[in-house]
């Protein structure tokens, strides 16, 4: 089985896979020898011609991919390419060209409502296609706000600037791209490197996490379901 | 035709299963393993009907030497195994299954021997020690009796049945178990080892060899760099001739080549000393009187060319092989014109390859509709073992029901095939 992600950044990337990995080593429906996981947004092709899309990376570029669905039939034309993870933070939904109305952020069950409505308009742009071969990573605020998880002890879901907070306890907890022996323009070996150290990788410590995020939560229920329904 | 083909514990590859078609091309990340699958398969058929396999025999087939503890997977937290396995798999009931393992664990210059002929070595030894003991000749006989038996030997010798006899007796059974054994081994290896895998190499030509600056590689009839590729061409009938001569129009420039036969390329100072190819080539837009020069002064890209068609044309050059980087110096469209012909060719020619590529014009030349032609991306695991996948095309039809098919470059390129590096 191979799953593709659309993802705004690299560090997003690098996030997303280790957890499927970490499933799906988990899951006696899924040979883990023949599991494989690729980047198709943003492409590592990326050259130097493709420097003036300013989309690259972004939360529009995931829209943009998710508009012109090109990328999707291309992967899905592949024998064994079963599934799309599209991500998307919702830390700026506010600041675009479409009209979106955020829930009570007061309310209990405000993360999976979130969730719920930004799915809707990945449908939409999608023009409901698709939808049997796709996982929807949905982060709220930051997919950072999933890898405080292990250094909190409290829900991670409402910390505001998380992308800093995270840095700052990298730094505290030695876990900086050069302890960690890696090139920091390298970002997704370095996030994988990282989330190994803390364990991402096993499925106890990973579902421990999880707790202490609801989008994370409901991620990651969402492929064990389908894994398990395989 | 090798159908299949399975590894186990060697350098990269902890296990791994390849079904194989008439060409297979194989596409993945450097170090994923690509190459280490080629000389898996290199590993095995240097197996001799001794059960044995000497370094020389993997260099002249193009494997990398190295120490046991390397040849063998070595993964982290993973206890290491003995023997290299190899499943050579022909189909309907026709496999050689060899295990091999290392004579001298800790030499870099050790043999290699399949441990399935190595049992039976231990029962020769034992069968001689008992051999040693028997005083009787009647006991004697009756081995000898039940030896004959086993290997369907009809008749035995009765003048042999003299107590002066009994150590000739001895003599002849240890010859008749000996021979035996060897006779077993080669069976089992079978004709199809022996006419199909036996003969397989890598080949990886290289310019300097192609111009007979270096001659690194003694098979025969082509060196697996790209030696003696002239005296192939010179060995060529008429109807080998022929065919290749075809493809003269794949170079614009090219009017004709041929190979020096007597000798005079250097008497007439159109090569220098350095050479030992006879190659030379004609030039459609130069002066009559000056439009020859030899291999050393010839493009990369003709030399490659002619390497790779002369190997799929000839009758003399392996049944079974791989080419390591098959883009070599070749333009993107002469890449998927080659990858074309290539399959034709080895159809015609009943040749059977591998061939690893980092261009991507190369899978562009492949039509996978076809089910002898195949492509593989080769990956790490995410705990580091080499693991191969063939790339096949789900049936799908747009609106108006045609079949909607893409570009592999364009899918290899966006990343969609894998077989990129994901660290930048």
């Amino acid at each position: 089985m191979v799953i593709g992600i659309i993802s705004e950044g690299k560090e997003d990337f690098a996030v997303i896979e280790i957890i499927l990995e970490t499933l799906a080593k988990n899951n006696e429906n899924i040979v883990f020898s023949e599991f494989e996981v690729y980047p198709i947004r943003p492409s590592l092709f990326q050259d130097e011609t493709d420097l003036s899309d300013t989309t690259i990376g972004t939360f529009q570029g995931v829209k943009n991919a998710c508009e012109s669905k090109t990328e999707l039939d291309m992967f899905l034309s592949i024998v064994d390419n079963e599934y799309i993870v599209i991500h998307l933070d919702t830390a700026e939904i506010d600041n675009h060209d479409f009209v979106f109305q955020r829930p009570n952020k007061n309310e209990d069950n405000y993360s999976t409502e979130l969730r719920n409505l930004v799915i809707e308009i990945i449908n939409e742009w999608l023009e409901n296609s698709h939808k049997e071969n796709l996982f929807y990573a949905i982060a709220i605020e930051e997919i950072e706000s999933w890898c405080l998880t292990v250094f909190e002890n409290k829900d991670t879901t409402s910390i505001i600037n998380s992308k800093e907070k995270l840095s700052i306890f990298l730094e505290k907890n030695n876990l900086t791209a050069k302890k960690l022996k890696c090139n920091p323009n390298d970002r997704i070996k370095y996030f994988q490197k990282f989330l190994k150290k803390k364990e991402f990788h096993k499925i106890k410590e990973l579902e421990k996490y999880a707790t202490k995020n609801q989008s994370m939560r409901d991620f990651i229920e969402s492929i064990k379901n389908e894994f398990d329904k395989l | 035709m090798l159908k299949k083909i399975s590894i186990k514990n060697f350098k990269s590859i902890e296990e791994d299963t390849i079904e194989l078609g008439r060409v297979n091309v194989f596409i993945g990340a450097n170090g994923c393993g690509k190459s280490s699958l080629l000389e898996a398969i290199a590993f095995g058929s240097a197996i001799k009907d001794n059960g044995k396999i000497h370094n020389s025999n993997l260099i002249d087939k193009g494997v990398r030497i190295a120490k046991p503890s390397l040849i063998k997977s070595s993964f982290l937290k993973k206890k290491s195994k003995e023997s290299v396995e190899i499943l050579f798999d022909f189909g309907i009931d026709n496999q050689v299954d060899l295990k091999i393992i290392a004579e001298e664990e800790n030499s870099i210059y050790t043999d290699w021997i399949d441990s399935n002929i190595l049992n039976t070595f231990k029962n020769l030894t034992n069968f001689y020690k008992n051999l040693s003991t028997i005083k009787n000749p009647q006991d004697l006989e009756k081995i000898f009796q039940d030896v004959l038996y086993i290997s369907n030997k009809s008749s035995i010798n009765k003048n042999n049945k003299t107590e002066i006899a009994l150590e000739d007796l001895k003599g002849s059974l240890r010859n008749l178990v000996q021979q035996e054994n060897k006779e077993n081994y080669r069976n089992y290896l079978s004709d199809s080892f022996s006419s199909w895998i036996s003969e397989f190499l890598i080949y990886m030509p290289t310019t300097l060899a192609l111009r007979g600056y270096i001659s690194q590689s003694d098979t025969e009839p082509l060196g697996i760099y790209g030696e003696r590729l002239d005296i192939l061409l010179e060995q060529f009938d008429e109807k080998e001739a022929k065919q290749l001569l075809k493809y003269n129009y794949l170079i614009d420039w090219l009017d004709d080549f041929g190979v020096d036969k007597n000798y005079k390329l250097e008497e007439y100072a159109l090569k220098m000393h350095g050479s030992s190819s006879r190659l030379f080539f004609r030039d459609k837009y130069m002066k009559k009187s000056n439009n020859i020069f030899s291999s050393e002064n010839a493009n990369e890209g003709v030399l490659h060319l002619l390497f790779y068609l002369a190997l799929f044309i000839s009758k003399e050059t392996p049944k079974f092989f791989a080419i390591d980087n098959i883009e070599t110096n070749l333009n993107p469209h002469l890449c998927r014109f080659l990858m074309k012909e290539v399959c034709l060719l080895a159809k015609k020619h009943d040749k059977q390859v591998l061939i690893t590529t980092h261009n991507p014009a190369i899978l562009d030349g492949l039509n996978l509709k076809d089910e002898e032609i195949k492509l593989f991306e080769v990956n790490r695991t995410a705990e580091g073992s080499t693991h191969t996948r063939q790339i096949k095309f789900k049936p799908k039809k747009n609106k108006d029901g045609q079949e909607i098919s893409y570009k592999l470059s364009e899918l290899w390129t966006r990343g969609l095939l894998g077989a990129i590096p994901k660290n930048f």
